[in-house]
C-alpha cells in the first residue's frame, strides 16, 4: 500500500501518536481538544492510516462513532477482562438510574445524587451491591461513579457552569461487551 | 355575569406575557412569587377571571388554564395528546349534515347554511389527523428516548402502537365516507366542498405512508427496548456471578475477551520508548521527504536515463561503520551533516542522506535535536536538520 504522507497533516499525526499512548478513544461526539475533528480525519483517511500505523504496531479500530487503537497482546486483555468485570456494577447501577443511560446521553453530578435520594429501592440495592466504591453520602458517591467513567475515557464535561456531562459514543465499548457474554444456565 | 370579548382576553394575556411564559415553562409557582414579581395586581387578578391562568387556593399555586395551556402548545407545535375520536365525531356529524341536507334538497328550501357547514367540517378532517399524527409521533419518540422507567416506557410504546393502529382505521373510515358519499358531493355542484374533498383524498395517501412510517419506527422502539430491557436482566445475572465469585465458571467472559482486540492502555512516562515518540520528527522528516523529492524531480528533468541493454550491471555496495561514525560524532562539536561532509573516510554525496538518517534512526535519544522546525543547513537542494553532540551542546557551538 503507498501511502502519501503528503496528506497526512504533521499535527494529527503527532496527536493520533499522543492518543495511543495516553489509550484514549477518538470520538465523534467529544467536544474538547480537537477530538471531533481528529474523528473526522481519521474517518476520511481511514485507509492510509490503518496502514501507516499497523507496521508500527498499532492497529486502528473504527467502531459506531468512535476509534480505538488496539494490539493482541495478552497483558492488555487481562485489563479488558478487568473493565468488564468492574462495570458489571456501574452499568448495572446506571441503567437503574434510568434505562436511556447511553451515547449522547446527558446528566450532572447533582443529577445522580437527586435520584439517589429519591428513595428508590431498586436505586438504592444497586449502589450499596457495588464493590470498590466506597463513599460517606450520595454526593460523593455519584462524584466517583462519574471520576471513574470520565477516567474511562466514556464521559466527559460539556458544560462547566451547569456541571453537565455528556456519555461519549465510546462507551459503547464496554456496553457492547457485556451484551455479548454468555451466560451457561 | 362575566362579560368577555376577544380584544380583552388578548390585551391581559399581553400585560400577563411573561407570567404565562413562566407558567408554561415551569407548570405552576406560587402566587405570592408571581404577585410580588408585577406592577399591577389586578391585571393577574383578571387573567384569573378571564380563565386565562388558574389560581388553585387549596396549594396557592398559579398554573395556566387547561384551554391556555393546550392553545399555546398547539400555537408551538408541541401538543402531545391526541384525540382519535375527534375524527368520529366528525363524520358522525358529517353524516347528520348530509342528511339535513338531503330535506332540504327535498323540500326544495335554500341548503347554504348546511353547504357552509359541510364545507368547514371536512376542512378541518386533515388538520386533525395532522395534529394526532405529531402529538403521536413526538410522544413516541419523547418516550423512547426520555422514559426512565422500562415498564412504563413499555407500556407506553404499546399504547402508541394501538393508537397509531386506530389512527389508521380511522382514515380508512374517512376513505370510505368519501367514496360512499362521493357521488352525493358532487350533485352539491360547490366549489368549496370539492376543492376539501381533493384536499382529504390527496392527504390520505400522504397521511397512509406517514403512518406505517411511525408504525415500523414505534415497532422499531419497541424492540430495541425489548433488547434493552433483556439486556438489564443479564446485567442483574452477572452482577449475581460476580458477587458469587462464579463469573468465569458460568460465563464465556474469558473467552470472549480472547477472541477482542482491546484498547492499547495508558503507557506511563517512564515507560515511553524514543520509537514511541517519533512523532515528534513527523514535522522534520516531512521537510526533509520533502526537500528529497525536489532533487529527484530536478534530477528526472535534467539529466535522462541512458542505458545500454547489453551492459552488464555493476553493483557496488559500500558498508559504513555507524557505530565508528556515531562514536566519533559525539567526540567533536560540529553538527552532524557538516561533520558527515568532512568525514576522513569520504561518503558519497548520494549515500549522504541515507548515512544520516540511519545515524537518526539508531541513535536519536542520544542527539541533540535543534527544536526550531525552520532552522536547517542547507546542502544543495537538501535541507538538513541541525543535530549536535550531547557532551558538546547546542549551546556550546560557535
Amino acid at each position: 500500500m503507498l501511502i502519501n504522507t503528503e496528506e497526512l497533516v504533521p499535527q494529527y499525526i503527532k496527536k493520533i501518536y499522543e492518543t495511543i499512548l495516553k489509550g484514549y478513544f477518538i470520538n465523534e461526539n467529544s467536544h474538547k481538544d480537537g477530538y471531533s475533528k481528529l474523528y473526522n480525519l481519521i474517518d476520511s483517511n481511514e485507509t492510509e492510516l490503518r496502514a501507516y500505523f499497523k507496521p508500527l504496531g498499532y492497529v486502528l479500530i473504527r467502531r459506531s462513532g468512535y476509534f480505538y487503537f488496539a494490539s493482541d497482546d495478552a497483558l492488555e486483555k487481562e485489563s479488558m477482562l478487568e473493565l468488564m468485570v468492574d462495570y458489571i456494577d456501574i452499568i448495572d447501577f446506571l441503567k437503574t438510574l434510568d434505562s436511556n443511560f447511553q451515547a449522547s446521553y446527558r446528566f450532572t453530578v447533582s443529577s445522580i445524587e437527586s435520584k439517589l435520594g429519591s428513595g428508590s429501592v431498586e436505586l438504592q440495592d444497586s449502589a450499596s451491591k457495588m464493590r470498590g466504591i466506597n463513599a460517606k453520602n450520595h454526593r460523593e458517591f455519584a462524584q466517583k461513579i462519574v471520576d471513574k467513567l470520565r477516567k474511562s475515557g466514556f464521559v466527559e464535561e460539556q458544560d462547566a457552569v451547569k456541571g453537565e456531562y455528556i456519555v461519549l459514543n465510546s462507551y459503547d465499548y464496554v456496553e457492547s461487551l457485556l451484551k455479548e457474554v454468555e451466560i451457561y444456565e | 355575569m362575566t362579560t368577555k370579548n376577544i380584544k380583552e382576553i388578548i390585551s391581559i394575556q399581553n400585560y400577563c406575557k411573561d407570567i404565562i411564559q413562566e407558567l408554561y415553562t415551569y407548570e405552576s409557582r406560587p402566587y405570592d412569587a408571581v404577585a410580588k414579581n408585577i406592577q399591577n395586581i389586578t391585571k393577574l387578578e383578571e387573567a384569573i377571571r378571564l380563565e386565562i391562568i388558574e389560581h388553585d387556593s387549596f396549594d396557592d399555586e398559579l398554573s395556566l388554564s387547561v384551554d391556555t395551556e393546550e392553545y399555546y402548545r398547539a400555537r408551538l407545535g408541541q401538543n402531545s395528546e391526541t384525540n382519535i375520536s375527534e375524527v368520529g365525531d366528525k363524520l358522525y356529524k358529517l353524516e347528520n349534515l348530509l342528511k339535513d341536507y338531503n330535506v332540504r334538497q327535498r323540500s326544495n328550501e335554500d341548503a347554504t347554511k348546511e353547504i357552509k357547514s359541510i364545507y368547514k367540517l371536512l376542512n378541518k378532517i386533515p388538520s386533525i389527523f395532522k395534529h394526532n399524527l405529531q402529538a403521536l409521533s413526538s410522544t413516541t419518540v419523547f418516550t423512547f428516548k426520555n422514559e426512565p422507567n422500562f415498564e412504563i416506557k413499555m407500556n407506553n410504546l404499546k399504547r402508541c402502537k394501538e393508537e397509531i393502529s386506530q389512527l389508521s382505521d380511522a382514515l380508512k373510515e374517512v376513505d370510505r365516507v368519501m367514496d360512499e358519499q362521493w357521488n352525493f358531493f358532487r350533485s352539491m355542484d360547490d366549489r368549496k366542498i370539492n376543492f376539501s374533498i381533493h384536499k382529504i383524498k390527496r392527504n390520505s395517501a400522504d397521511f397512509e405512508r406517514s403512518f406505517a412510517q411511525l408504525h415500523d419506527d414505534i415497532l422499531n422502539f419497541i424492540n430495541q427496548s425489548i433488547q434493552d430491557g433483556a439486556f438489564i436482566k443479564r446485567l442483574k445475572k452477572l452482577k449475581q456471578l460476580k458477587s458469587d465469585n462464579t463469573l468465569s465458571k458460568n460465563t464465556n467472559i474469558e473467552d470472549l475477551v480472547d477472541k477482542k482486540q482491546a484498547i492499547l492502555p495508558k503507557v506511563k512516562e517512564s515507560k515511553i520508548l524514543p520509537e514511541d515518540k517519533m512523532y515528534e520528527y513527523v514535522e522534520q522528516m516531512q521537510e526533509i521527504l520533502k526537500a528529497r523529492k525536489n532533487v529527484i524531480v530536478k534530477r528526472q528533468e535534467a539529466t535522462p536515463i541512458d542505458y545500454d541493454i547489453n551492459e552488464n550491471a555493476k553493483v557496488s555496495k559500500k558498508l559504513y561503520n555507524y557505530p565508528k561514525i556515531h562514536r566519533e560524532f559525539l567526540n567533536q562539536n560540529r553538527d552532524l551533516i557538516s561533520f558527515l561532509l568532512n568525514y576522513p573516510q569520504k561518503i558519497e554525496e548520494e549515500k549522504l542522506m541515507g548515512v544520516f538518517v540511519r545515524l537518526i534512526k539508531n541513535y536519536a535519544n542520544e542527539y541533540k535535536i535543534e527544536d526550531e522546525t525552520d532552522n536547517f543547513i542547507q546542502i544543495e537542494d537538501r535541507l538538513f536538520l541541525k543535530v549536535y553532540s550531547p557532551k558538546i551542546g547546542i549551546n556550546n557551538v560557535n
